[in-house]
């Protein structure tokens, strides 16, 4: 079978010399058995040559075919002497055999053959134990340097096979086993298990093996015992009250003993474990049943923290690493290390990457091993496999809900140094599928608990929590005497954003603040938004002297954030008023109107300062100059042509929305704000007859009102703070498609698609929504469904696509401001 | 383990194709991202890497080695996303430049050598898992030394990953020069044995010619070795038992032969004949590395998945195959200049699912050539390169050996095809086959295309080691062409002339210039003329150089 197998490596080809010798040693072995039963000495010296040749030469090729097998780079001469040791016995039996047995006698006793050795038969032995000697420690030093759990198998199945020989050829040397085939069984045995180790790929593991033949030798040992001694105890207490017994009454008596005693049949197994695991089966078992506990931990920090301590315990791991799944930042994030060096800071991995993606496809344990070699897992790139690398992951075990990969644990090198096993594999992995499970339950509840503690807009804690969380706060305060302060926040000026740009944009600041404060707040405390735009912080362990730094720091901070913060308009400065108060004996409630109080004061010293800066700085900012000068040039609009009325603020909230909604950046929209606030200031100069004619127009009057954009366009360039928005008041009646002809022309310079400026595209939408639905003097107004239909038509031809679109889905979304 | 060493190393095979598509834009979109922090990835990708296969295809434009040029040939590290582990160049004249510099890195080298393992695996092996190598095999290899790619990646990488036994060592190797090293790489494998070559397939043909001749190296003291003697005199006897002269596979039983280059082609049945073992192929360059490698089978080379991102750019086929009609080709070849810089070096052939005038290698046909678009790997600075090297798909999998990966043959380098009245393309690969198999015992010889008048034909010009008459030569030559390549034959056919001419060069004539160009100073790698199409000037060289 090996030599079929391939006789191209050295392993192979010293294994068919080797399996060759044991055949030598067997066929004189046998023969001195037949020899033995006929009585007749015949050849037997002949025979007992070839026993000890065989032997010798067997023992002196073990040498150089572990050597071919484990390639251990050391004794390459002794390899080849050991090599030249075993042809040299094999000729020396052939040609001059009296120099291992000289005569045979027979046994006065037995009867058995008694060889009389030759001068070389005990000196040739020297260099086999030599040799054995170097075999075997090739093998152990091999099975301590791997870390493959497979090839170590391997060895012990080497190692077994081995022992089998040395107490076969032992047991020959015993006059009282010699006349049994022991050694021809246990060559025969060696033979089967070397073959199988060169040539299976896949071996049980030994220990597998062993484990089941203890549980049923102690299983037999202990039930059957108990069972005889049952049918024993029976049989003689009942023949003393009935005075006889019988087979039907013993049988009676062991079917009742195996119904009674059945349930020890578990214990026994659970015995054989104790005695063949040691202390390892109690973790074992913790393991098994410990996944059923997870499912009440609902503290995710605490679940996490219990399965990495129960798993490093159990298999006694050097480290490791549980990554779970963050949605938001498509990332797996180490949320918890367990072992001695454990890395708290590990890198995360990509949750679109490929490690993540074969975990969740595989769903079963992967081992370092398996990136190496698998095929698929080539896929898998350099830089992912050098985090696992940095980390010394050994296996990474898949927790999956629902077939999503929700976290993967890292398992590192075991510290006793030898390798991951199957039986440890499918014993993690069965952990796994439950504690996947706890894990998501925990995630569940954790992020429902979020949800509902925090504020939706700014992420922040909201007044729920501070419910929760002050009264704990108080207690700890009356109990322990520990300082608290409250900082209340308000924001001043924020009103004006909503009332200008509407409750969109207004919400986008807040958000930016809820960001803000946690930022700037993160382990001091919780921040809280407490109102429409007040906050609270709460700041336990804090006294009055820390918390002062802190409102000072955060004071400071808030205006370096107002002055770099993209959705803050210079025309609507924004501050913040901060209040602190700290505990002084009072309860949590009278800390809190304290610091509202304070926030006030606050408020108030603000105001005054404003004003009397004002009035100091006597000519008013640019900035609000500017911004009435907007006002006003709009306001002439409405009362030029009185049908516009409220037209053009209408126009400029609903781009805003619309502009928002296409993801503009808020200087864009804030140009945007300006354009449609503006769009038809042109007006102002056609002559009032003509803007305010109710009847059909000439095409005189069409052509003096087609040139409204452009002198829109040469009035807001006059003022540096619109000039901006100048493109887009010039191109609002341009066409997406750009016709220049038909009923509804584009003009002034029949610009086309995405040459038209965007804020221009987006006014135009608008500005025809709204003058369909709005009434005029000649007219009334459209419905929203007709409204709807007529910018369907238009959208591709009149109208930008992407702007409809937009602009639809707000309106389906019953966003648009009531008129 | 015997099965782990073989998935880990040739593992690779067993790829559906999906998957290797898949490896390719998994380690794609990371060498991006990696890339893209570096000076000279931006002047590729720009400030944003992009973030897909697609993008990436359709966004970056197709390079040459002038885009590299400033970066690499100063050899500076600077601009470079990763200090190079290992500089190596191009053994020949690379246009413009007189060789490339190309940096790798540590990951890429390991990468490399890891598939350099596989091509001995496979040059071994006879069947799927079987592994022949062990630690000590003697391996004896003639290729160019560092910083030469061959040198570098498959004779470092292989020490790097196995135990093996090189003839000479790798360090006294360093200062030998070529010859010198092979000459005694065979004195050791006689002493020592001889397990693996890997190197230039006409040395073992010429190795394998002295001892067909009976032509011994002499008597020296290293024959008395027994170790020599006990080869020498078991390959005597097995030659006598055959009745024939005694052959290399007589005197060493090689477990693998592992070759590159056009002359493997060519010389496949003569090293099996002499050596007793079919050639393996790796095909390879140095601006990519490992890109293709044989496996048992000896059918076409398996694409690698994990070195370079492959693209191709289909090469107009011979005259109207598939019903690509000219206007297509027009069309495809303004895309690939339209996403190239400079001029389209090869006409491209159109394709409507082609982006960015390339395929991918789901996307290949069979029997169709393409010239390879690679970008690197694993810290690698490549992209979208041109390599001008073009391969013919022979098939899209072998079913026999349960793979799904396309495999391909080197067809020859762009600039050295020879277009004949746009009938076919002949290479080097095929007039050297033919030349071969004509019977004609040659020196070496080269080729170019000349007109005379309206016609258009091809001149050999051969260095004879016999007196025959060009005629007859010619004819020789010309039958097998017609046999090897049917578009030539269709030619004749069409045009009922001979477009072969041959010129036989004077005896001496390529080692004269040779030695001239020796004296001249010129770097190994340029010591021969170019095959085919060399300049005039060369030509002339040539005939002056083997006169009287």
């Amino acid at each position: 079978m090996v030599l079929r197998h391939s006789r191209k490596t050295r392993a192979n080809r010293y294994l068919a010399l080797y399996l060759g010798a044991i055949g030598y040693w067997q066929f004189g072995s046998l023969m001195v058995t037949i020899t033995s039963m006929e009585g007749s000495a015949g050849a037997a010296d002949l025979w007992y040559t070839m026993v000890v040749a065989g032997s010798g030469s067997y023992f002196g090729l073990y040498l150089p075919f572990i050597h071919a097998f484990l390639q251990p780079d050391r004794f390459r001469t002794l390899v080849k002497l050991s090599y030249l040791f075993s042809l040299g016995v094999i000729l020396i039996s052939v040609f001059s055999r009296e120099m291992f047995i000289t005569g045979v006698s027979t046994h006065p006793k037995t009867g058995l053959f008694i060889p009389e050795l030759g001068p070389l038969a005990m000196p040739s032995l020297i260099p086999v134990f030599g040799m054995s000697f170097v075999a075997l420690s090739f093998q152990i030093t091999a099975f301590r340097h791997s870390r493959s759990a497979e090839f170590r198998n391997r060895i012990l199945y080497l190692m077994i096979g081995y022992a089998l020989v040395v107490i076969g050829a032992t047991a020959n040397m015993n006059e009282t086993l010699r006349g049994y085939p022991i050694d021809v069984a246990a060559n025969l045995v060696n033979a089967v298990l070397l073959t199988v180790v060169l040539v299976r790929r896949e071996l049980v593991e030994l220990e597998t093996v062993a484990h089941r033949a203890f549980s049923y030798v102690v299983a037999v040992f202990f039930i059957t015992g108990i069972y005889v001694a049952a049918i024993l105890a029976g049989e003689r207490y009942l023949r003393g009250v009935l005075g006889y017994t019988g087979l039907a009454l013993s049988f009676g008596i062991g079917v009742i003993a195996v119904l009674v005693l059945y349930p020890l049949r578990e214990w026994t197994v659970s015995l054989a474990d104790r005695l063949f695991y040691g202390q390892r089966t109690d973790y074992y078992e913790r393991l098994r049943h410990f996944a059923g506990a997870l499912a009440r931990i609902l503290d995710l920090d605490h679940l996490a923290r219990t399965m990495l301590e129960m798993v490093s315990r159990t298999f006694d791991v050097d480290n490791v690493h549980l990554f779970l799944w963050e949605r938001d930042r498509e990332t797996f994030v180490c949320w918890a290390g367990g072992g001695l060096s454990a890395n708290p800071k590990a890198p995360s991995f990509s949750a679109r990457g490929e490690l993540a993606r074969r975990l969740e496809t595989l769903g079963a344990p992967l081992t370092a091993l398996d990136l190496e070699i698998r095929p698929e897992m080539r896929s898998i790139p350099w830089q992912e496999r050098a985090k696992l690398e940095e980390l010394g992951a050994e296996l990474m075990v898949p927790l999956l809900s629902r077939e999503t990969l929700i976290a993967f644990l890292a398992a590192g090198p075991k510290r006793n140094l030898s390798p991951w096993y199957r039986r440890d594999i499918e014993l993690l992995a069965a952990f796994a599928d439950q504690a996947a499970t706890a894990l998501g339950n925990a995630r569940y509840f954790e992020e429902t608990r979020r949800l509902a503690l925090t504020d939706p807009l700014t992420g922040l804690y909201n007044r729920r929590f501070l419910r929760e969380v002050l009264p704990q706060e108080e207690k700890r305060l009356q109990a322990e005497g520990l300082p608290l302060a409250l900082l209340m926040i308000d924001l001043w000026g924020y009103k004006k954003y909503n009332d200008r740009y509407g409750h969109q944009y207004g919400d986008e600041i807040l958000k930016e603040i809820g960001r803000f404060l946690r930022d700037e707040v993160g382990e001091k405390g919780y921040a809280v938004r407490y109102g429409g735009d007040e906050f609270l912080v709460v700041l336990p362990d804090t006294d009055e002297q820390t918390g002062g730094l802190i409102r000072d720091q955060l004071d400071k901070a808030f205006v370096d954030f107002f002055d770099c913060s993209p959705w803050v308009d210079p025309e609507f400065p924004l501050a913040a008023n901060l209040g602190l108060e700290t505990a002084g004996g009072r309860d949590a409630q009278e800390i809190l109107a304290a610091a509202d109080a304070a926030m006030y004061r606050d408020k108030e010293k603000m105001a005054e300062n404003t004003s009397r800066a004002q009035e100091q700085t006597e000519p008013p900012q640019r900035a609000s100059l500017s911004l009435d000068t907007v006002m006003g040039l709009a306001r002439i609009v409405d009362q030029l042509v009185p049908y516009l009325a409220g037209h053009a603020e209408r126009v400029e909230r609903l781009s805003v929305e619309v502009g928002l909604a296409l993801g503009l950046q808020p200087r864009e929209v804030k140009v945007l704000s300006h354009a449609a606030l503006l769009h038809d200031i042109g007006l102002i100069a056609s002559p009032t007859e003509v803007s305010n004619k109710q009847g059909p127009l000439t095409r005189e009057e069409i052509a003096q009102i087609r040139r409204h954009p452009v002198a829109g366009e040469a009035i807001i360039c006059c003022i540096e703070l619109l000039r901006p928005a100048a493109p887009s008041v010039r191109h609002h009646h341009e066409r997406y498609d750009g016709l220049r002809e038909g009923p509804f022309p584009g003009y002034p310079d029949g610009l086309q698609g995405k040459a038209i400026p965007l804020g221009a595209r987006i006014i135009a939408v608008v500005d025809a929504y709204d003058a369909m639905t709005a009434d005029r003097p000649y007219r009334t107004g459209r419905s929203l469904e007709e409204a709807v239909k007529e910018l369907e038509r238009g959208s591709g031809r009149q109208f930008d696509p992407n702007v409809v679109g937009a602009l639809l889905k707000i309106l389906r979304r019953g966003s648009v401001l009531p008129r | 383990m015997r099965h782990e060493i073989w998935s880990k190393f040739c593992g690779f095979i067993d790829l559906p194709l999906d998957d290797f598509m898949r490896v390719q834009a998994s380690y794609l979109l990371e060498q991006l991202d990696f890339l893209g922090r570096s000076d000279i990835g931006r002047k590729f990708l720009g400030n944003k890497a992009p973030r897909s296969v697609e993008e990436f295809r359709e966004r970056v434009p197709l390079t040459s080695y002038d885009d590299y040029y400033p970066f690499f040939s100063e050899r500076n590290d600077e601009g470079l996303p990763e200090k190079p582990y290992v500089w190596c160049r191009t053994s020949g004249r690379s246009g413009i430049y007189p060789f490339k510099w190309i940096p790798f890195t540590r990951q890429a080298f390991n990468k490399h050598s890891e598939h350099a393992m596989a091509t001995v695996i496979f040059g071994g092996c006879s069947k799927r898992g079987e592994i022949v190598m062990e630690p000590g095999d003697t391996i004896l290899y003639a290729l160019a030394p560092r910083p030469y790619m061959s040198g570098a990646i498959m004779a470092d990488g292989l020490v790097h990953q196995f135990d093996f036994n090189f003839l000479p060592d790798i360090k006294t190797a360093e200062g030998m020069s070529f010859q010198d090293r092979t000459k005694v790489g065979f004195q050791l494998a006689l002493k020592k044995g001889l397990d693996f070559f890997l190197g230039i397939a006409s040395v073992l043909v010429a190795v394998g010619e002295r001892f067909e001749r009976g032509e011994g190296g002499g008597f020296s003291r290293e024959l008395l070795h027994p170790a020599t003697l006990r080869r020498i005199l078991g390959g005597v006897m097995k030659s006598k038992v055959k009745r024939r002269e005694m052959l290399p596979k007589d005197v060493w039983n090689l477990k693998c032969v592992g070759t590159g280059g056009t002359d493997t082609q060519v010389y496949r049945k003569r090293i099996a004949h002499y050596w007793g073992k079919e050639p393996v192929e790796a095909y390879g360059c140095t601006e990519g590395g490992i890109i293709s490698i044989q496996t048992w089978g000896r059918r076409g080379l398996v694409f690698v998945p994990d070195t370079n991102f492959l693209e191709f750019l289909p090469v107009e086929p011979p005259a109207g195959p598939d019903g690509i009609t000219r206007a297509q080709v027009a069309a495809a070849r303004a895309v690939a200049e339209r996403n190239g810089r400079g001029e389209t070096r090869a006409p491209i052939r159109t394709a409507g699912e082609a982006v960015g005038g390339t395929l991918l290698l789901d996307q290949l046909q069979e029997g169709v050539t393409y010239e390879i678009v690679l970008s690197n790997f694993l810290g690698g600075c490549l992209v979208r390169y041109r390599t001008g090297d073009i391969v013919r798909i022979n098939t899209k999998g072998d079913p026999e050996l349960g793979i799904q990966i396309p495999h391909m043959h080197f067809f020859g380098r762009e600039q050295d095809i020879i277009d004949l009245s746009g009938f076919t393309r002949l290479t080097e690969v095929i007039l050297w086959k033919a030349l071969e198999e004509s019977g004609v015992r040659y020196t070496d010889w080269v080729c170019r295309k000349e007109y005379d008048g309206d016609r258009v034909f091809l001149r050999l010009y051969v260095e004879p080691k016999e007196a025959r008459p060009e005629k007859e030569i010619r004819d020789l030559v010309h039958e097998q062409l017609r046999e090897i390549d049917h578009d030539y034959a269709a030619l004749v056919e069409i045009t009922g002339r001979v477009p072969l001419e041959v010129t036989l060069l004077p005896q001496g004539a390529f080692s004269g210039y040779m030695a001239e160009m020796a004296r001249r100073g010129v770097e190994l790698a340029h010591l021969k003329p170019r095959r085919m199409g060399p300049p005039a000037g060369n030509l002339g060289l040539l005939q002056r150089a083997g006169a009287p």
